[in-house]
C-alpha cells in the first residue's frame, strides 16, 4: 500500500539574523490513506514547522534545504510548491488551536463554511449554504441552521474548535492536519472534540495527522506515534509499542515524564537539560546526546536508522530493547 | 491535624446586566471545607467553575458577599481586601501563579524578585540579611546563584517556575495557593517541579491548596481532592480514592476525559451547553442537562453536598455508582446475561430510575408495625 | 345506513326492538374498520368471520323468539392480550407471534359472548403492556383519532382509539398502573378500571399479578355501565377474583350524585397535572359539587413504590426470555424489565410496606368522602416520538411519565372510571378520574354520568378527520 502522505528525508531551515536555525533535518515519515499518525514532542522540537511545511505556510526566513513531501503520488515541493497550493484547504486540511483566532470574528460561521466550498467546489447559492448547514451537523453542532448565523464571538470554545473542523472537513479532505487542537479547551471538552475528529476521520476515510504534546492525547486517538526532538524524529511506531517498549532514550524518558499510569510522584521522571540551541555549528549527529545518560562515543558518529521490529524505527546507537518500569 | 483554614458558607456573587436587567452571577454558591495543616488539597474543575474566584478570596484580593474564611481560628473573611495588604496574616498565605512569564516582573531580575517579597511581608531588612534569605530560598527551590541575576527571558520555563515558588516560600508562609504551576512547562519539567513541591512542603510543614484542572497530576501530588462545578463543591475525598471511585457524574466525567485511557465514554457528559451561573436555579442540579444519568428528581431538588463514607462526599442523587454497576454486574453474572455495551449502558439508565423510585420509597418513615402488602387485597 | 344506532345501549334496544339485524349492525362495524384502521392502526387483527357468525347466531334466536340479551348486536373490540379461541395472544409482543393460537376465549370474552357481543376483532397495544403511549416498534403506533400526528396513550392505545373514532361502541383493555385510564384520557373516551379483583384475568395475559386490572373503554357512561355489568360475577380459575355476586350498575346510573360527598384531590394531583388536567380536574370538581380538595399522604412515594413493584414482577416474568430471546422484546421497555428483573429483593418488600400503609390512610379518606375527582393524565396527548414534555416547568420523560396520576390509584386497587373533557372547547381531549372506595364501581359511574348528563363530559362523534375519509 502506498502511502497518502510520505516525507522524505526532509530537511528545514530558518535564516536569522543571529544565524541559521536547523529546524527540521533529514525528517521522514508516512502517513497511509485513512490511518492516524501522532507527531509528538515537547515545545520547540519542530513538530509545528514539520506540518507547515507540509501545507507550504511558512515565512520567508525558511528554507528547504532538501529532502521531498509527497502527497498522494504528487510531488508538493515541484514548480515552486504549485501543486500544494491546488491541494490545501481541498485535499489538505488543518485545524490550529485557538480556532477563536482563526476565525473571521465578523463574518457568521455558516458563511465562512461557504467561503470554503466556494474557493474549492462547483457549489453555488442555496446548494452551497445547504452543504455547508450539512458540515455544521457533520460535527454534531445542535441546531445547525441557526447556528449557521452565528459570530464567533457567540459560540463557546468548544463550539468554535467544532466551526474550525467543520470548514476543514468542508471539501472532504484526505488529510487532516490537527495541531494541538484541543489546547485551551477544557478535558471534557477536549475528549467530545477528540472523539468527533476521531469518529470523522473513520466515517470518511480520513487521514489524521494529531500534533501535541500530550502523549496521553496521541495514545488514546493515533494508530502510529512519531517522537520528535530539536527537530529530528528520533523514533516512529505503533502507539502501543511506543509506550510499552520504547527504544529511544528520550521516548522512554517522555512516558515516563506523563502522569498517566504512574502511581508515585517519585516514579514521574523528568528530563535534565535543555533542547540544543538549533543555531549551533557544532550540532551533534544525535542532537538528544548532550542530555542522554546512555551517550558513547558512538553518538558522535552518524545517526543509524534501526528496524527494531516491522513498523517501529529508531534514530540511536544505543537503542534500548526493553523500556524500563 | 488541626484545621488551618476554614471556610463556612462562603458566597460571592457578582452583579451583571443581562438583556438590560440586573442579575446577580453566582461564582462561588455557598462553599463549606477545610484546609488541615500540613495538607495537600487540589481544586480541581474547569474553567468558569469559580476555583479562580475561590483563590482570590482565599488570598483576600477580592472580598466575599457572604460567608466566612477563618485562618488559624481567625476571621480573616472580614478584613476587606484593600486592607489585607498590610496584615500581619498576608505574609502566611502565599500564592504561585500558573504562567511564570506573565507573574514575574520582566524588569526585575530574579534576586530581585525574590527580596521584594522579603521586604515587603518580612520585616527582615537591611541589604544582607535580605539577600541571605534569598539565596537560602533559591537553594531551597534548586535554582544555582549564578542564575539570580538573570532577567526573566533569560531563564528557561522551568527556571522561571522556580523563581516564582522561590518568591513565595521566602516569607515562609503556612499556606501555599498553586494556581495550575505547572500547565505551561513541558512534561519534562513538570515532573520535577512537582516533586520540589512536594518536598518543599515536607521541609517547610505548610500546606497546599493547588489548582488543578489535570486530575492525574492531582493524584499524584493530593492528599485529598475538592471538584468543582458551577460554583458549588460536589465531591470531595482521598484523592486517590476520588480518582479510582469517582462518586459524582462529573468527576467521573472528567476523569473519562483525561487522555490516557481511564474511564468509558458512557461517564462522558452529554451534549448540551453548561447551566448558566447567573441566577442559577437553586432547585436545580448543576448538572442538569450535561449529567448522562439526570433523573426527573435532579430538577425539582438540588442534591446537596453529603457525606456518603468516611472522608468522602458527593451532591448527587445517584452516588455510590461503582457499588451500583458491581451490583449490576454481578446480578448479571448470576442470571447468565451478557449485554452489548449499548444495552449495558441503557440498563444503567433503567437501574438508576428503579433505584431513583425505591430511594423515593425508602424516604417515607413507616410505622414500625406496617407488614408487607404480598397478599393483596382491596 | 346513517339511521344506524351507534352507541351500545340504542344497538341492543334496536336490535331487541328489531328494528335492525345483527347482521347490520356487524357488518356497518367492519365497513368502517376497513375504511379506517389503516390510518390509525388500531386493529392488530380484525376477527370479520366471527362477527358475522355472531351476529348470524344472533338473528337466528331472534327468529326463534329468544330474548335479547343486555349488549345483543354490539360490536365490541379486545386489546390483543386477551386469549380468542384460534387465534395467538400477541401482548403486543413479536415474542409471543410464534406463540401456538389460544384453544379458548378469556373468561371476559366469553361473557360479553354470552350477553350478545360481535368481537371484531384484537387491538394494538405496548409490548407486554409495558408503555403508556402504544408506539410499538414492532407492530406499529396506534394514532390518535384526533389528531393522527399524536398517541393515542396505552398501553391500551388500540381500545382508546377503536372507541374514540367510532369503529365500534366498546372495547376491552387492561389497567396496571393506567393503560385503560391514560388512552381514554388522550382519546376522549369513557373507561373503568374496577376494583382489583373485580374482573377476572383468566385467559389474559398477564403482566404484575397484584396489579393487574381488566376492564371496558366505552363511548357513553351508559354504554360503559353496560358492559362492565354483563363483565361482573366470580370466576374460579382467577385466584385473585373475588367471589362477589354481580352489582348491577346500570339501574342506578341515572341516579345522580345525591346524597354522595365529593371532594378534589390536590397536592399531588396538582403538582403533577399541567394547565389543562388542572382545568379538568377543577370544570368536573365544580360540576359535582365538590367540598373540597383533600391532600393524600406520599404519593410520590406511592407512585414510586408502583413503579419497583411493577418492573420487579415484570422483569420476573419475563427474564428467560430476555435471556433466550432479547431481539425480539420491545427496545422501548426492554432494559426496564431487565433492571427490574435484577433489583434487590429488599426494595419490593419495601414497596409492598409502603402499598398497605398508603392503603390504610387512603381509606380512612372515605370515611369522609365517597367520591374523589383527579386528572388522569398530566398532559393532552403527546406526539408520536416525543421523548419528554412538560409540567410546570419540568421537563419528564413521556412514556414512563404519562402513568403519573393513574398509578398511585391502581396501587391500591381503587375503582376508578374516566370521564373525557374538552377543556375550553379544545382540539384534544382530558379525562378525569373519578375514584371510589373499593367495591364502589355504582359511584365511579355515576359520577361519569353526571358528568355526561351536564354536559360536562362527552364523547363527540367520530372525528372529522376520520369521517371525512
Amino acid at each position: 500500500m502506498s502511502a497518502l502522505l510520505e516525507i522524505d528525508k526532509l530537511s528545514l531551515e530558518f535564516r536569522t539574523r543571529s544565524g541559521i536555525v536547523r529546524a527540521l533535518e533529514n525528517v521522514s515519515l508516512q502517513l497511509p490513506e485513512g490511518g492516524s499518525l501522532g507527531l509528538v514532542g515537547e515545545s520547540g522540537s519542530g513538530k509545528s514547522v514539520l506540518s507547515f511545511a507540509v501545507l507550504g505556510i511558512q515565512d520567508a526566513a525558511a528554507t528547504i534545504t532538501g529532502g521531498t513531501i509527497r502527497f498522494a503520488g504528487t510531488d508538493l515541493l515541484a514548480d515552486g510548491g504549485s501543486a500544494m497550493k491546488t491541494m490545501r484547504g481541498r485535499e489538505l486540511a488543518m485545524i490550529f488551536q485557538n480556532p477563536r483566532v482563526a476565525l473571521n470574528p465578523i463574518r457568521q460561521v455558516g458563511r465562512q463554511i461557504e467561503d470554503v466550498l466556494l474557493r474549492h467546489t462547483a457549489l453555488r447559492g442555496a446548494a452551497a449554504r445547504a452543504r455547508a448547514i450539512e458540515c455544521l451537523a457533520d460535527v454534531r453542532i445542535p441546531d445547525p441552521e441557526r447556528r449557521y448565523s452565528a459570530y464567533p464571538f457567540e459560540l463557546s470554545g468548544g463550539m468554535c474548535q467544532r466551526v474550525m473542523i467543520a470548514i476543514a472537513l468542508a471539501c472532504k479532505p484526505r488529510l487532516l492536519i490537527a495541531d494541538e487542537p484541543t489546547t485551551g479547551l477544557d478535558v471534557t471538552t477536549q475528549a467530545a472534540i477528540m472523539r468527533l475528529i476521531r469518529d470523522l476521520g473513520r466515517e470518511k476515510g480520513m487521514a489524521t495527522l494529531l500534533i501535541t504534546h500530550d502523549l496521553g492525547l496521541a495514545r488514546d486517538f493515533c494508530d502510529k506515534l512519531a517522537v520528535m526532538h530539536a527537530g529530528h524524529i528520533v523514533e516512529v511506531g505503533p502507539t502501543e509499542t511506543l509506550f510499552r517498549t520504547p527504544a529511544h532514550p528520550y521516548t522512554a524518558q517522555l512516558v515516563r515524564a506523563t502522569p498517566v499510569g504512574q502511581e508515585r510522584l517519585e516514579n514521574l521522571a523528568s528530563i535534565p537539560g535543555n533542547l540544543p540551541d538549533l543555531r549551533r555549528g557544532d550540532l551533534p549527529p544525535c542532537r538528544f546526546s548532550e542530555r542522554c545518560e546512555l551517550r558513547s562515543p558512538a553518538c558522535a558518529t552518524p545517526l543509524p536508522n534501526l528496524v527494531v521490529s516491522p513498523g517501529h524505527l529508531v534514530g540511536c546507537h544505543h537503542p534500548q530493547a526493553r523500556s524500563s518500569p | 491535624m488541626s484545621q488551618l483554614l476554614e471556610a463556612i458558607d462562603l458566597v460571592k456573587r457578582f452583579p451583571v446586566r443581562s438583556k438590560g436587567r440586573k442579575k446577580l452571577l453566582h461564582a462561588v454558591d455557598g462553599l463549606n471545607f477545610h484546609i488541615d495543616a500540613g495538607e495537600t488539597v487540589g481544586l480541581v474543575g474547569e474553567s468558569g467553575c469559580g476555583k479562580s474566584t475561590l483563590v482570590r478570596l482565599l488570598t483576600r484580593t477580592l472580598d466575599s458577599t457572604s460567608g466566612h474564611v477563618r485562618f488559624r481560628g481567625q476571621g480573616i473573611g472580614l478584613i476587606a481586601a484593600r486592607a489585607m495588604a498590610d496584615h500581619p496574616l498576608r505574609r502566611e498565605i502565599q500564592m504561585v501563579f500558573q504562567d511564570p512569564t506573565d507573574s514575574l516582573n520582566p524588569r526585575y531580575t530574579a534576586r530581585q524578585t525574590i527580596a521584594e517579597a522579603v521586604h515587603l511581608l518580612t520585616d527582615t531588612r537591611g541589604w544582607a540579611a535580605i539577600d541571605s534569605a534569598v539565596e537560602v530560598a533559591a537553594a531551597q527551590v534548586g535554582l544555582p546563584p549564578e542564575l539570580l541575576d538573570r532577567y526573566p527571558h533569560q531563564l528557561s520555563g522551568g527556571q522561571k517556575a522556580r523563581v516564582g515558588i522561590a518568591r513565595a516560600i521566602v516569607v515562609k508562609p503556612r499556606l501555599l495557593v498553586l494556581d495550575e504551576p505547572t500547565a505551561a512547562l513541558d512534561v519534562s519539567v513538570q515532573a520535577v517541579i512537582l516533586q520540589l513541591l512536594d518536598r518543599l512542603k515536607r521541609e517547610m510543614a505548610m500546606s497546599f491548596l493547588f489548582v488543578s484542572h489535570d486530575l492525574n497530576v492531582v493524584r499524584l501530588l493530593c492528599d485529598r481532592v475538592m471538584v468543582m462545578y458551577l460554583g458549588q463543591i460536589v465531591e470531595s475525598g482521598p484523592a486517590r480514592e476520588v480518582f479510582a471511585r469517582p462518586l459524582h457524574p462529573y468527576t467521573r466525567a472528567l476523569i473519562a476525559s483525561l487522555p490516557g485511557g481511564h474511564g468509558n465514554d458512557a461517564d462522558l457528559l452529554v451534549g448540551g451547553d453548561p447551566q448558566s451561573p447567573i441566577d442559577p436555579d437553586a432547585h436545580r442540579c448543576r448538572l442538569f442537562g450535561r449529567c448522562p444519568r439526570g433523573a426527573e428528581r435532579c430538577q425539582t431538588q438540588a442534591p446537596p453536598l453529603r457525606e456518603i463514607s468516611r472522608g468522602r462526599s458527593a451532591a448527587c442523587h445517584f452516588v455510590a455508582p461503582t457499588e451500583r454497576e458491581v451490583f449490576i454486574d454481578a446480578a448479571l453474572t448470576v442470571h447468565k446475561l451478557h449485554l452489548p455495551p449499548a444495552r449495558r449502558a441503557a440498563l444503567t439508565t433503567e437501574f438508576d430510575r428503579v433505584a431513583d423510585m425505591a430511594r423515593q420509597v425508602q424516604s417515607v418513615r413507616l410505622p414500625d408495625d406496617t407488614a408487607p402488602a404480598p397478599q393483596f387485597r382491596p | 345506513m346513517s339511521s344506524l344506532p351507534t352507541t351500545a345501549t340504542a344497538i341492543a334496544a334496536a336490535f331487541a326492538g328489531g328494528e335492525v339485524s345483527a347482521r347490520e349492525i356487524a357488518a356497518a362495524a367492519l365497513e368502517r374498520i376497513a375504511a379506517h384502521n389503516p390510518a390509525l392502526n388500531a386493529y392488530t387483527e380484525v376477527t370479520a368471520e366471527r362477527a358475522l357468525a355472531e351476529a348470524d347466531a344472533l338473528d337466528a334466536a331472534r327468529r326463534r323468539g329468544e330474548a335479547a340479551p343486555a349488549l345483543a348486536a354490539v360490536p365490541y373490540g379486545v386489546k390483543n392480550l386477551f386469549d380468542v379461541a384460534g387465534m395467538t395472544t400477541l401482548a403486543g409482543a413479536r415474542l409471543l407471534a410464534g406463540n401456538p393460537p389460544a384453544a379458548a376465549d378469556a373468561t371476559l370474552i366469553q361473557r360479553m359472548h354470552s350477553a350478545g357481543g360481535l368481537l371484531t376483532g384484537a387491538l394494538n397495544m405496548d409490548a407486554l403492556a409495558y408503555g403508556f403511549t402504544t408506539e410499538n416498534t414492532h407492530y406499529g403506533a396506534t394514532r390518535n383519532p384526533h389528531d393522527p400526528t399524536r398517541t393515542a396513550g396505552g398501553s391500551s392505545g388500540g381500545s382508546g382509539a377503536a372507541v374514540a373514532a367510532g369503529l365500534v361502541p366498546i372495547a376491552l383493555g387492561s389497567d396496571t398502573n393506567g393503560s385503560i385510564r391514560v388512552p381514554a384520557s388522550l382519546c376522549g373516551v369513557f373507561g373503568l378500571k374496577p376494583t382489583y379483583g373485580r374482573l377476572p384475568r383468566s385467559g389474559s395475559f398477564p403482566f404484575v399479578h397484584g396489579l393487574d386490572h381488566l376492564g371496558p373503554l366505552a363511548a357513553s357512561a351508559a354504554d360503559l355501565a353496560l358492559a362492565y355489568d354483563a363483565l361482573q360475577g366470580p370466576d374460579g380459575r382467577d385466584p385473585a377474583c373475588a367471589q362477589r355476586v354481580i352489582e348491577p350498575t346500570t339501574d342506578v346510573l341515572t341516579r345522580g350524585l345525591d346524597g354522595l360527598r365529593v371532594a378534589r384531590l390536590a397536592g399531588y394531583f396538582d403538582d403533577q397535572a399541567g394547565a389543562a388536567a388542572r382545568a379538568a380536574s377543577e370544570r368536573a370538581a365544580r360540576a359535582l359539587g365538590s367540598l373540597g380538595d383533600i391532600v393524600l399522604p406520599e404519593v410520590a412515594a406511592a407512585r414510586a413504590a408502583a413503579f419497583v413493584i411493577t418492573a420487579a414482577e415484570g422483569g420476573a416474568l419475563h427474564l428467560q426470555a430476555l435471556r433466550d430471546r432479547p431481539d425480539d422484546f420491545e427496545p422501548l421497555s426492554r432494559e426496564r424489565l431487565l433492571a427490574g428483573a435484577l433489583m434487590p429483593a429488599l426494595w419490593v418488600e419495601q414497596a409492598q410496606k409502603l402499598r398497605a400503609w398508603f392503603r390504610r390512610r387512603t381509606l380512612e379518606v372515605f370515611r369522609d368522602v365517597d367520591l374523589l375527582i383527579a386528572p388522569a393524565t398530566p398532559v393532552t396527548a403527546t406526539l408520536l416520538g416525543q421523548e419528554t414534555m412538560v409540567i410546570n416547568g419540568r421537563a419528564l420523560p413521556t412514556r414512563p411519565s404519562m402513568g403519573l396520576l393513574t398509578q398511585p390509584i391502581s396501587f391500591i386497587g381503587l375503582p376508578v372510571a374516566v370521564a373525557p373533557l374538552w377543556p375550553g372547547g379544545a382540539a384534544l381531549p382530558i379525562g378525569v378520574q373519578l375514584i371510589a372506595a373499593p367495591w364502589r364501581e355504582d359511584v365511579c359511574l355515576r359520577a361519569a354520568w353526571a358528568l355526561q348528563s351536564a354536559g360536562v363530559a362527552a364523547v363527540p362523534p367520530a372525528p372529522t378527520s376520520i369521517n371525512a375519509r
